[in-house]
């Protein structure tokens, strides 16, 4: 029954979640690399200097107030339950500010420039895909259209980034090299002079994940078409003298985009991550670009805090389909398992 | 846009006026029951071929027979003949690299051949209707199956109430033995006989002149198998629609039909009623399969047993497509490819030992 079935899928949501959130907790201490030594070492870098008998007490004090001092299992224990209230603490390299409050502000930035793009790669390759494929459709306009963008999904998306940057930002000079708004502005949501100034910033990362990702979604939807078209009831909608248009919508591409929906449902959680190449090139203000630095920095309690995010998101994403695939297939009951 | 042939009817070849089509369920009921007089199909000459790296596969070659209303033809022949190349030609729907080479199918008088993608489209269903080989798979899985049904009516330019259009589908899926609920299923909660009663109900939703069968029975097991032959029968009388029945089994099809019409290679090579081809065999390929199966009343023996394979038919033999395995050939059969003769009675045989050539060199006749 739908409750029965919905307390599974819960249940699987749960458990997902903590054997993710459980490896994201031992799997960086199993690096052996020690996140004190490496802030002391950049603090070194910077021109900052510790006499050695300071230095092993700095270390201290430092995993005192980090709790790296506590034996593993205590460490494990605070971990869970600071997962549960999403409190998780300080940043270790940008310390004090709050690890909650570095993902807030990233958040927005990387959900609007990469739920904008990839929605609008989705719709737009999978329209053409389902186009390209459908022997009576207005094809010859797509059949020159797409193949550049087959040729695009092989292109990584951070190269392309570059390659866009130096011909629109460098040599054109049309659009911002970089960053998320002027460095001369202050942020100000209400103004629209501002937004505009963050759509400016957001095109050319957003162009070059969708110019990249079209194909993607074109060339899934394309195979998908073509295997739909072999099947028998393709043939019996044209033997039942249906429109070109019915066959092709709810016959055809009714079928196809279901494959297509799962793709999307799990490509969309990873918004929450951020593209870190394409936030890293472009300089731009969003969780890719928090977790970049928290890798690089070694920075756990930040990498704690995004890939739990993430974690939490992807589950999430699998949980909706679930619940959400037997209203678009009816034969996904939800009653099997 | 499409040319819209329902208010004014076709007028391809100068013909008369065509009944308008049907635009509610009402009308539905006397659509199709018109003017008897006319064939309900007539073919002639009709060549299929399939372009393929090997040459030219002659698929359907030069093949003429005539159905009257509400007849039943059962085609019978080995595997390759060509008979689903046919049944697809009639409905115009051969796919690439097939295409029709030439000839003519008359519906109704009217020559389908001509026709455009629109006008065909609108033939299709209300005139000629096609219950596939494979109904497993030929209901669309994310739609109900009344859905599905009603389709195919509102692409025809039936407007009427959704009450009116539903009663509709309850009465088809009553006439194949189905109970209403099923309209309010998806096809993957029924089986495979009650797809296959869908598919006989959805061919016969607008009472088509014409409806085409191609092995409608072959996925099902033979208690099944039986059943939906039934149907199929109960729902042709209910509705006088003439069928073409394509099949293996000369047993199964000979309960069903009034008339047989056995292929061989591509050509059409014998037609008559039940009677003269079961009990008076002409073409020396109709003996061998009507030997081949030991007692007809044993309904599921397959047409095998027959010596000798069917030629590839990219490259068919110069003279008789059945020489190479012909008891009865003689020399001229080598050469010259016989003709299809009448031999009395309606009934139809591509032989020398029928036709003028054998006869006039002064050959045994029989
Ligand atoms: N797409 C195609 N390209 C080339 N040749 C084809 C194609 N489709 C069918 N043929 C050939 O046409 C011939 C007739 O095929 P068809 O499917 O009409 O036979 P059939 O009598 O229906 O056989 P079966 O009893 O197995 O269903 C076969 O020899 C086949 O090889
Ligand atoms: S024409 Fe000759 S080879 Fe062909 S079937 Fe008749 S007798 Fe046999
Ligand atoms: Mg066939």
């Amino acid at each position: 029954m739908t409750v029965d079935y919905l307390a599974r899928r819960i249940g699987m949501f749960v458990a997902v979640v903590f054997v993710a959130t459980s490896l994201n907790f031992f799997m960086p201490r199993f690096t052996g690399q020690d996140p004190i030594a490496t802030r002391l070492e950049l603090l070194a870098a910077e021109g900052v200097t510790t006499r050695a008998e300071d230095y092993a007490a700095l270390i201290e004090t430092y995993n005192a107030k980090f709790g790296l001092d506590k034996p593993l299992v205590i460490q494990y224990l605070n971990y869970l339950s600071s997962a549960v209230r999403f409190d998780f603490g300080e940043s270790i390299t940008k310390y004090p500010t709050r690890v909650g409050e570095l993902i807030n502000q990233a958040m927005p930035w990387s959900i609007g420039l990469l739920v904008t793009s990839t929605l609008l790669a989705f719709v737009v390759g999978t329209l053409g895909g389902a186009v390209l494929a459908w022997q009576h459709g207005p094809k010859a306009a797509f059949e020159l259209i797409l193949p550049p963008f087959f040729l695009l999904a092989a292109v990584p998306y951070y190269l392309l980034g570059l390659i866009l940057i130096w011909l629109l930002a460098f040599q054109a000079k049309i659009l911002p090299l970089g960053g998320g708004y002027a460095p001369t502005t202050l942020p100000d949501w209400s103004d629209l002079g501002f937004l505009w100034e963050v759509f400016k910033h957001s095109l050319l990362p957003a162009l070059s994940i969708v110019l990249a990702s079209i194909g993607f979604w074109a060339l899934g939807m394309r195979s998908m078409m073509i295997t739909m078209q072999g099947e028998d009831y393709m043939l019996q909608a044209e033997a039942k003298g249906l429109t070109k248009t019915r066959a092709f919508l709810r016959y055809a591409v009714r079928n196809a985009v279901l494959p297509q929906t799962t793709a999307l449902a799990l490509t969309l959680p990873h918004v929450v991550s951020g593209a870190i190449l394409v936030e890293r090139i472009f300089g731009y203000p969003g969780v890719g670009r928090v977790l970049y630095e928290a890798i690089t920095g070694f920075d756990y309690f930040v990498i704690q805090g995004v890939v739990y995010i993430i974690v939490l998101a992807i589950a999430f994403a699998m949980l909706v389909i679930d619940v959400i695939y037997p209203l678009l297939d009816p034969r996904i009951s939800y009653s099997s398992s | 846009m499409a040319v819209d042939t329902r208010a004014t009817g076709s007028t391809v070849n100068g013909q008369s006026q065509r009944p308008a089509m049907p635009s509610t369920v009402e009308e539905l009921r006397s659509w199709g029951k018109g003017d008897s007089s006319l064939p309900a199909i007539d073919v002639k000459n009709l060549k299929v071929y399939y372009d393929s790296e090997a040459g030219t596969v002659k698929a359907v070659d030069d093949v003429s027979f005539t159905l009257q209303q509400g007849e039943r033809l059962a085609l019978v022949g080995e595997s390759g003949c060509g008979k689903t190349t046919l049944g697809m030609a009639l409905m115009k729907l051969t796919k690439p690299p097939g295409y029709i080479d030439g000839g003519e199918i008359l519906l109704d008088g009217r020559d389908l051949v001509p026709l455009n993608d629109e006008e065909m489209r609108l033939a299709r269903l209300a005139e000629i209707a096609l219950v596939t080989q494979s109904a497993m798979n030929a209901l669309n899985p994310v739609m109900r199956i009344e859905d599905q049904i009603f389709d195919g009516l509102i692409d025809h330019g039936i407007k009427d109430s959704k009450g009116n259009l539903r009663n509709h589908v309850y009465d088809l899926l009553q006439r194949v033995g189905l109970r209403e609920s099923v309209g309010r299923m998806y096809p993957h909660e029924l089986s495979g006989g009650m797809k296959q009663r869908v598919a006989i109900a959805t061919g016969t939703s607008m009472n088509p002149k014409v409806i085409v069968a191609d092995e409608p029975t072959s996925a099902l097991d033979v208690v099944v198998q039986r059943q939906v032959m039934m149907t199929l029968s109960r729902v042709q009388r209910d509705t006088g629609a003439a069928v073409i029945l394509i099949g293996h089994d000369m047993g199964l099809v000979a309960q069903f039909a009034d008339r047989i019409g056995v292929m061989y290679a591509g050509k059409l090579v014998d037609i008559g009623t039940v009677e003269q081809i079961i009990e008076d065999p002409k073409h020396p390929y109709t003996k061998l399969l009507i030997n081949s199966v030991p007692d007809l009343e044993e309904k599921r023996e397959r047409l095998t047993g027959i010596p000798g394979i069917p030629p590839p038919l990219v490259d068919l033999p110069s003279g008789c497509v059945f020489a190479p395995r012909c008891p009865s050939v003689e020399d001229p059969c080598r050469v010259l490819a016989p003709a299809n003769t009448d031999v009395g009675d309606n009934r139809h045989v591509m032989c020398h030992l029928f036709d003028l050539y054998v006869t006039m060199a002064g050959s045994e006749v029989g």
